[in-house]
């Protein structure tokens, strides 16, 4: 029996996607009968998944805000003194292995260096990457050290591993690609809705324009050749403070009538019931929970090529993709899709068999296993086609 | 008149977003105006700043914000007046002052100081992007400073757009400007005999605006690494340079990427290369297109700022339609195929920008300054 160590870098927001992987393999992991602990942000209430993790058995730790920046904190580093502020978490709880999961590539990287001060092994388990964000030579060493230094590094998607390898400007060996759990059954098949009103497509993801790009959508759907066709969307999500932009767009362009905001939704199956396509305009994600739901759930789906979505949707067969995340783009996209509204129903169907072919069907155990495989002492080693795969869209 | 110049720019001493409205300033100090200038202090003094003073304009060279916009934010939540440059207007009391937003995201709170004392003013946003969006808490304050301007001076359309994204409002008082250039305007430069084939990438070795890391991601690739085509980067380090010297060796690119530093006389860029090769994730209005057009040289750029306006796709250059690595291979791919026509295209570029661009950018903005600062402008409608 082993002692699992779980750090996650979430700030932003309460809980997340980011959040689904690492929560659901630690149940899986004390199911198996492993020992886990938890250092989660300090919360206003505690999120129901930790409440969940705590009656299961682990122990929690809240950490708070570090109460010195990165630059004070490297200055009394040098003098010899540590203020790295999860030494002591660790010191108590001595875990076999610590999981850091990221949101972002250039989040935080104190529990990395302070699983290297006391000699624990890491892994780190990123969630998302993208152009928004770069490592720059203030920082370049805290992250080639975190990166290189862990026993392994989990990506969502090979888009992402080279971004990070780009940004660290460096190959990282032990990279592996892992798969994102899903709020739906493996068996979903939620019914096609009635077209008699049009079709309604779905945007789903955190209102958050920087990252999911719902102001593509508005700008797509305000052209005029948009305004004569019946299609509507429908945005869905909890707030990540754009909620009122987001709004007062839609008001701005007159776009009230095809274009609405649904709020956060408990049951994706039933939301999938209620809509014909997935619209997902990101612009950087890593494997975004909502498209293997859309794919899970049988429905066809226009997005950025972004992320894992190049991977998962073949274009113009099980979705159609936008090179990158500009309303032109989209928009082309968007035509392609118009042109084949008719067969919306049927590439729906086949996306659901080829995630089913080719996705985990419980991700979360597989990841567990790889915790534990990696904790034992096992070995990652990136697989060589990985790289191949994201220099191969450009060839 | 006493003219105000603020300038938000905090992650550098100067730089290309600051040039219209120094040179501008110094001018309508040329010309007897009293010009008040406040930027953030830093160690070194740019030169335009000591020409500045030279030419009689006092210069308040502030301190950094200590609680940075956290406690600009917390200050206007308690309803509270305050703002650390308000002492600074109320000593200059000026007839008007031009707000400089070298991004726009930049703190201009300095607004709200402006309207209480009911100064006139006008905004410069110098650059923008869908990368980065104003922080939902600053976005009512930030509405306020551009709907209360007389003038929001842009220098593209595409960046009018990304503002008025960014706001959720309309912007019906926009005006497009041109920023100056550092060449000659009809400058004398050889064309570089023999192979390789050489494109330069000029700009501040910044990847997430200047994207230096497509070029290399694209390079790496096979179909790359046995053409005769040399990129130079030249320009100075923003924080990537280490990551960029790093991936050439990684990826082995040591025949195809030089390091040219910074370089003051563009013409001497242009006297050996080719071609401009510009991979922005983000723009304003790139001084390096219209240098190099004026210079006679074909542009590979990314459609953002003003470069779709400038370059005509496949006729003065090629246009990647978005920054990414596909994209701008694809771009450079055309490029590289239609190679022995970039000297005829660098040729048309250069009539091309000659009539599209101002011959007298900064003469052009004092007297629209001077216009605003007398009240012989009302606010304009937009021409976006």
């Amino acid at each position: 029996m082993m002692r699992f160590g779980f750090y996650s870098a979430m700030k932003a927001l309460p809980w997340g996607g980011s959040e689904e992987l690492w929560s659901r393999a630690a149940h899986v992991l004390l199911d198996r009968g492993h020992s886990v602990c938890i250092s989660y942000r300090k919360q206003q209430q505690t999120p129901a998944p930790l409440k969940k993790l705590r009656r299961h058995g682990a122990r929690m730790r809240w950490h708070g805000r570090p109460l010195l920046g990165r630059t004070a904190r490297r200055s009394l580093a040098r003098l010899g003194l540590n203020t790295n502020p999860h030494v002591g978490w660790l010191d108590r709880t001595r875990p076999d292995l610590v999981v850091i999961t990221v949101g972002i590539h250039t989040d935080d990287c104190t529990m990395a260096d302070a699983c290297r001060r006391r000699g624990i092994p890491y892994v780190v388990n990123l969630q998302s990457a993208g152009d928004a964000h770069w490592m720059h030579e203030g920082n370049l060493d805290d992250f080639r050290g975190m990166y290189l230094g862990a026993r392994a590094c989990f990506f969502v998607s090979a888009e992402n591993l080279d971004i990070v390898e780009t940004n660290l400007a460096a190959r990282i060996p032990q990279a592996a690609i892992v798969a994102n759990p899903f709020h739906v059954s493996w068996q979903a098949a939620p019914d096609w809705p009635d077209e008699a009103d049009g079709l309604q497509m779905a945007c789903v993801g955190r209102l958050h324009l920087e990252s999911k790009g719902q102001d593509l959508v508005v700008d797509v759907l305000r052209r005029d050749k948009w305004r004569a066709r019946p299609l509507s969307v429908v945005f869905w999500g909890s707030d990540h403070g754009d909620r009122r932009r987001l709004n007062d767009l839609i008001r701005l362009h007159g776009l009230g009538d095809r274009l609405s905001i649904g709020g956060f939704a408990n049951d994706i199956e039933e939301l999938w019931s209620r809509h014909h396509a997935l619209l997902l305009p990101s612009r950087y994600e890593g494997s975004a929970l909502a498209l293997l739901e859309a794919m899970l759930c049988g429905r066809t789906a226009v997005a950025t090529t972004i992320g894992r979505a190049g991977e998962l949707l073949a274009d113009n067969q099980t979705g159609f993709l936008a090179a990158a995340p500009t309303a032109d783009l989209l928009d082309e996209a968007l035509e392609r899709a118009w042109q084949r509204r008719s067969e919306w129903r049927a590439m729906g169907t086949l996306a659901a068999q080829r995630i089913r072919a080719t996705y985990s069907a419980c991700p979360e155990a597989d990841f567990a296993s790889l915790l534990e495989q990696v904790a034992a002492g096992g070995e990652i080693h990136r697989r060589s086609d990985w790289v191949s795969a994201a220099q191969g869209e450009a060839a | 008149m006493r003219l105000a110049f603020y300038s938000t720019i905090t992650g550098l001493p100067w730089g290309g977003s600051e040039e219209l409205w120094g040179q501008a300033a110094l001018l309508l100090a040329r010309r007897g105006h009293e010009v008040f200038v406040n930027m953030q202090r830093w160690p070194e003094v740019p030169n335009r700043l000591t020409e500045l003073v030279e030419a009689g304009a006092d210069v308040h060279r502030r301190r950094r914000s200590r609680g940075g916009r956290g406690l600009l934010r917390a200050v206007r939540q308690c309803g509270v007046h305050w703002h650390p440059q308000a002492r600074w207007l109320s000593r200059v009391r000026p007839d008007f002052a031009l707000i400089t937003s070298s991004y726009h995201i930049d703190d201009v709170s300095i607004v709200d100081a402006c309207l209480r004392r009911r100064i006139p003013y006008a905004m410069n946003l110098q650059c923008a992007s869908r990368l980065q969006w104003i922080d939902p808490r600053d976005l009512e304050p930030m509405r306020r400073a551009y709907a209360s301007a007389r003038v929001c001076f842009v220098l593209s359309r595409e960046n009018a757009e990304i503002l008025s994204a960014n706001l959720a409002m309309p912007l019906e008082h926009v005006q497009i400007v041109d920023n100056p250039y550092n060449v000659s305007r009809k400058p004398r430069v050889p064309w570089p005999e023999g192979e390789p084939w050489r494109m330069a990438c000029v700009g501040r070795m910044h990847f997430l605006s200047k994207g230096q890391d497509l070029i290399l991601r694209v390079l790496r690739q096979e179909k790359w690494r046995s053409r005769p085509l040399v990129v130079t980067f030249y320009g100075q380090d923003q924080g990537n340079e280490r990551q960029a010297r790093d991936l050439v060796r990684l990826w082995e690119l040591e025949r195809h990427v030089e390091f040219g530093g910074f370089v003051p006389r563009v013409e001497e860029i242009w006297a050996n290369n080719h071609a401009l090769l510009l991979p922005s994730r983000y723009e304003g209005l790139p001084m390096v297109t219209v240098e190099a057009m004026l210079c006679r040289r074909a542009c590979v750029v990314t459609c953002c700022g003003r470069n779709g306006d400038l370059v005509d796709d496949n006729e003065t250059g090629f246009v990647a339609q978005a920054a990414t690595v596909k994209l701008l291979d694809e771009a450079l791919e055309r490029a590289w195929q239609a190679r022995h026509q970039w000297r005829e295209m660098g040729e048309l570029a250069a009539l091309r920008v000659d009539q599209r661009y101002s011959r007298q950018p900064v003469e052009d903005f004092a007297d629209r300054i001077e216009a605003l600062a007398a009240g012989r402008v009302s606010r304009a409608r937009s021409a976006a």
